[in-house]
């Protein structure tokens, strides 16, 4: 991948995940949920 | 060395993308009533609030964590509490280095604010004054409470004398809970 189009990705990662945390219902309590999982299981 | 390039390409997009998401929970979290788990919160809002006699804080025994907003920033987040002679205390470790600083920032702000708070333990809200101690006796109560509470439960008196310790040297910050006086 050229590193104009790397770039464009990266970007519309960031936009696209920002979006989908804000606006798609369940989305951002589902990734949450999912942090406090790995640090519950992995806390030492 | 292509192949170098592209798990690069593709951990920094998975950086990326977690960045991002802990940033806008983060942003989405900042006016709710009360912290997440993970994330602060906005203004305490729902709840009663206490009004009447001083309650004996000895009840928060068993309590794990409450939730603490500064009226300075209306932001809240969880937090332990420790209680000795029936009255609540909350301490804040890493103190002593820029980084433990910026992570409990709201110590600092406690310690160089008007240091109103309120508290929120299951459904009541109280409205509270943080005055931080220093010095005194009182630290082995709450030193105490610490370690009995998120230490392995065995306050013995080494245990007490070091968390003391680490609270008198600027290490550990702890606070009184105390009732505002204009309450």
């Amino acid at each position: 991948m050229s590193m104009r189009n790397y770039l464009i990705s990266c970007a519309a990662v960031a936009v696209v995940t920002a979006l989908a945390m804000l606006f798609v219902p369940g989305v951002s309590e589902a990734f949450e949920g999912i942090v406090l999982l790995f640090l519950s299981t992995n806390a030492s | 060395m292509k192949i170098v390039k592209i798990v690069a390409q593709v951990l920094g997009l998975v950086v990326i993308f977690f960045a991002v998401a802990m940033a806008t929970l983060r942003f989405e979290h900042r006016n709710n009533d009360g912290p997440s788990i993970l994330f602060p919160g906005g203004a305490l809002v729902s709840g009663e609030l206490h009004t009447g006699p001083e309650p004996d804080w000895s009840f928060t025994a068993d309590i794990q964590t409450i939730e603490l907003e500064l009226d300075d920033s209306d932001s809240s987040r969880l937090i332990w509490i420790q209680n000795a002679d029936g009255k609540a205390y909350v301490v804040s470790g890493y103190m002593d280095n820029f980084l433990g600083r910026l992570w409990k920032h709201w110590a600092v702000e406690a310690d160089e604010g008007s240091g109103r708070a309120v508290l929120r333990v299951g459904d009541t809200r109280y409205e509270r004054q943080l005055i931080r101690i220093h010095e005194g006796d009182v630290l082995d109560g709450v030193a105490e409470s610490v370690v009995r509470k998120y230490m392995g439960g065995n306050p013995t008196p080494e245990a007490i004398a070091g968390f003391r310790a680490a609270i008198e040297s600027g290490n550990t910050w702890a606070f009184e809970l105390a009732p505002r006086g204009d309450s």
